[in-house]
């Protein structure tokens, strides 16, 4: 099914995948929370290249005909997943914006009125 | 001038450009109550305007809309102590002569949210035909969901009572938020009363709903009354079994 030269391609594209990840993780480009998703697909991934035999069960049992149309379901739900847990955070990140903008706006009022409460203390005094 | 100023009442003002509109809507309050503009980012001289006259305003860092602009003000009125707000907009379309209509029921506790309503009366501007079949959609579809009419559901010339306020201070639906809330409050138990009003038509500016967003609107607003009622029915439920 897949040729050795295949199989070596694969798994070199995918360590160097991972090696990237780890790298941004440790320079903090990117939080360990959104990588672990990903260097879990990618092990994955290594784990039906690895062991055809497995790809070729998780085929049968879904009831797909080609292990090929089994690999593109799998990495579009895969997909779907993602994008729905990115639109869940960015619903998540306006509201903590919106709520940090109106508490800014608050404060900064805030903030004039005391200057001016300042300013005239020295003014009733005399 | 403070004898007759009502110390409890906050106007809510909120403006978005509204450098042509927002003095005349100020002046027009004639200082009879306490009022703060929220400047929603604007990007015209608003800004420079509000301070140069000394006009008490919260200034947002970011563009928020109407639903999140509006309820900085209700978080300012809550925070402040305040015991109604009304909402009134910077664009010249409500008449400061009607806040006293407004607030009325809500000082003798007939009302927790009041209503400027322009179709009890029919007079004044009465909106494009097509809005009104949008408005009168909206009445139906929350009598359906929960028995109650309220005939001019876009109207976003309103006075709430504290416990609204207080609700609204903490969550408050964003983008288009007058039909949503009008549901949100009558499927609590609270109390919506409609005054009749008269609106001008904007003299400057453009609404914020355009012709090519109107389709968006329908859909967004619709479901989302749909969910408030849903979420209702829920709680009752709960409530139900626990007591």
């Amino acid at each position: 099914m897949i040729t050795s030269r295949l199989f070596i391609i694969g798994i070199v594209c995918i360590l160097a995948g991972e090696c990237y990840l780890i790298t941004m993780v440790r320079r903090k480009k990117m939080e360990l929370r959104q990588a672990l998703l990903w260097m879990l697909l990618g092990l994955i991934v290594i784990l039906f290249l690895a062991c055809p035999p497995l790809l070729r069960g998780v085929t049968n049992l879904l009831g797909v005909k080609t292990p090929s149309n089994m690999l593109f379901i799998l990495g579009f739900v895969f997909v779907l997943c993602l994008l729905l847990s990115l639109s869940l955070s960015i619903s998540l990140y306006r509201k903590q914006i919106r709520t940090m903008a109106q508490k800014i706006a608050l404060l900064e009022h805030e903030i004039k009125e005391l200057r001016d409460e300042i300013k005239n203390i020295p003014k009733e005094k005399e | 001038m403070k004898e007759s100023k009502n110390n409890n009442v906050l106007i809510v003002i909120p403006a978005y450009n509204e450098a042509e509109n927002i003095l005349k809507t100020v002046a027009s309050l004639e200082n009879r109550y306490d009022y703060i503009v929220i400047n929603d980012a604007s990007t015209d001289e608003t800004r420079d305007i509000l301070i140069q006259n000394d006009i008490p305003f919260l200034d947002l860092p970011i563009n928020l809309g109407i639903g999140g602009c509006v309820q900085t003000g209700y978080r300012y009125a809550w925070e402040n102590g305040y015991d109604i707000a009304v909402q009134f907009d910077g664009d010249g379309q409500h008449d400061a002569a009607y806040i006293e209509d407004l607030i009325r029921p809500i000082r003798r506790g007939e009302a927790d949210m009041t209503i400027g309503s322009r179709f009890i009366e029919k007079k004044g501007f009465q909106s494009s035909r097509l809005r009104q079949f949008g408005i009168s959609y909206f009445e139906k579809l929350i009598y359906l969901l929960s028995g109650k009419r309220v005939k001019d559901t876009t109207s976003g010339f309103r006075a709430v009572s504290q416990k609204v306020l207080r609700m609204f201070a903490h969550d408050y639906p964003q983008d288009y938020p007058e039909p949503q809330t009008n549901i949100q409050i009558i499927q609590r138990g609270l109390k919506v009363l409609e005054v009749p009003v008269m609106m001008n038509a904007r003299e400057f500016g453009e609404s914020s709903i355009t012709t090519l967003r109107s389709v968006y609107y329908m859909i967004k607003v619709s479901s989302a009354i749909l969910l408030e009622a849903l979420e209702n029915r829920k709680l009752r439920k709960k409530g139900g079994k626990i007591s």
